[in-house]
């Protein structure tokens, strides 16, 4: 499962939305398992991220892919 | 090698997808245009932390409706919270009343208290005696509802409402079935050790709702629930000779299920709950037999020198995990449902018993008794990737939860008392019992 954070300069998060968008809309364990992570990503108690300023066009578009085999 | 192994190896500053063709295909998403390059992240471990969720007092007109409205809050609170999942914050802390949560929340007031997840809902007295319960489940930060369900009931059964919406909101949130809206057989025990008496009682899983099943005048052994009715099978002593019994819970009907000349232990149903698969001792050579409940037939389907027992079906009945002797020590072994092709599956040190196949049919629990103590713990069918998920003096018994997350246990040193632990064995509670408590089966979900 993945989802596309877009970060302003100033390291808060412009928008995150789910990469398959298809599964989000069919697949209700996929759904929750994004939903979790949208809420992550968008959670302003963890805003701006701790990333480097200078460095903002390498970061202004993140993708993370989340994979739970390892977890269970 | 997969795009997505290749990218899992490469160090962090080199994890960079360049866009257009090649880094949108590695995506898997829709083709979309980015003038930027976009930074991949992979995460394959974390640490667990729980959702911060308030739940708010379900509101009612009268004091009536307020009280039982308490009363839902406050079983759903503690069933969140038991399973490791949720945290729900104090409602000392909540700046929105109920009754305004009704036309809609201020998803800011509860941003402030930092609230991830809100529960809020109705109840009300309908004309015929009944109750009506309503509930929202809300995503404080995306400020939408993830779901919402109503239940008309009586009243005496505020209680399985409380449980049928904690499932709903564990559903909304992990994608996994839930396992409230159950209960728990276990064998309590009391009395001094030589003069021990073991009932056989049911409650819910949170504990509420106890009641013994049996008397004190026989001693009652591994009780296991049908995967498909409210009924029970287990070992009782009647005139010191052992015989499995079958039970029906909502009746109170009790047949023995067929008079054996031998000892027979360790029942459990089949996944289609139409047949019982148990040990038998026949000429000093303990092997498992499977017996059609509509038939009553029996047979044999091993037939090693060794002892054979703790026979437990895969969700799709199609093979049999049991402990053997057979090869020297206490191990675990697949087979075929009709008993062809065992296959060891047990390589770690020290015994292993009691094997639980898993409702999702993804894993088996068992017992494991080492030089360094007894354990609870899981692995995949082929034998591949044990985890230990606790360990102790004596563990030892453990049954699943319905969603296969979950997995209770007892503790027999001292006076027994049940537990319970989730996959990742980070988090376990003790499941509170009046009297000592050993041997527990998990339900299923209750239809």
């Amino acid at each position: 499962m993945q989802i596309r954070v877009t970060l302003r300069r100033d390291r808060s998060v412009v928008d995150a939305e789910v990469v398959d968008r298809a599964r989000y809309n069919s697949d209700p364990a996929f759904r929750a398992a994004a939903n979790r992570a949208l809420r992550a990503a968008l959670n302003p108690a963890c805003q701006p991220w701790p990333l480097p300023p200078e460095r903002w066009p390498d970061w202004q578009t993140i993708v993370f892919g989340f994979d739970p085999r390892d977890v269970f | 090698m997969s795009p997505a192994v290749l990218r899992r190896r490469l160090p962090l500053g080199r994890r960079i997808l360049l866009a257009g063709a090649a880094g949108l295909a590695l995506a898997g998403g829709l083709p979309r245009p980015r003038l930027h390059a976009e930074l991949y992240i992979p995460i394959d471990e974390g640490i667990r932390e729980p959702l911060p969720i308030a739940i708010t007092d379900f509101h009612g007109e009268s004091e009536a409706e307020r009280t039982v409205g308490r009363d839902l809050a406050s079983v759903i609170s503690g069933n969140l919270e038991r399973c490791g999942l949720f945290r729900p914050i104090n409602p000392n802390s909540f700046i929105q009343d109920p009754a305004s949560i009704r036309l809609r929340p201020r998803f800011a007031d509860w941003r402030i208290i930092n609230a991830q997840g809100l529960v809020s809902g109705t109840v009300s007295a309908l004309g015929d005696g009944r109750l009506r319960v309503e509930f929202r489940l809300w995503d404080v930060i995306a400020e939408q509802q993830v779901a919402g369900l109503a239940y008309s009931t009586e009243p005496e059964n505020w209680r399985r409402i409380a449980h049928i919406v904690s499932d709903a909101i564990f559903t909304a949130v992990t994608g996994e079935d839930g396992f409230f809206d159950t209960r728990i057989v276990y064998i309590a025990e009391s009395g001094p050790a030589t003069e021990r008496i073991k009932r056989l009682a049911i409650m819910d899983q949170d504990g509420a709702n106890h009641r013994f099943l049996t008397n004190d005048s026989s001693l009652v052994l591994t009780p296991r629930f049908s995967p498909t009715t409210q009924e029970i099978t287990y070992l009782a002593y009647y005139n010191r000779q052992p015989r499995v019994y079958l039970l029906n819970i909502d009746s109170g009907r009790q047949e023995v299920l067929g008079e054996f000349p031998n000892m027979s232990f360790a029942p459990r149903f089949s996944p289609d709950g139409n047949r019982v698969i148990m040990s038998l001792a026949l000429a000093g050579n303990t092997d498992i037999h499977v017996m059609d409940l509509r038939t009553r037939a029996l047979r044999r389907l091993t037939s090693s020198p060794g002892i054979d027992t703790s026979a437990s079906y895969a969700p799709d009945g199609s093979r049999i995990v049991f402990e053997s002797d057979r090869g020297g020590s206490q191990q675990l072994y697949v087979m075929n449902a009709d008993g062809a092709n065992p296959t060891r599956i047990s390589f770690g040190n020290g015994r292993y018993a009691e094997p639980v196949w898993s409702p999702r049919g993804d894993l088996i629990a068992f017992t494991r008794i080492g030089r360094g103590g007894w354990a609870i713990g899981v692995m995949r069918p082929d034998g591949t990737g044990e985890r230990i998920l606790q360990e102790g003096y004596q563990v030892e018994g453990p049954t699943w939860a319905p969603n296969g997350r979950y997995i209770m246990y007892f503790v027999s040193r001292g006076e027994p008392r049940l537990r319970a632990v989730d996959l990742t064995g980070q988090h376990s509670w003790t499941v509170p019992t009046p009297v000592s408590g050993s041997d527990p089966a998990w339900s299923p979900l209750i239809p």
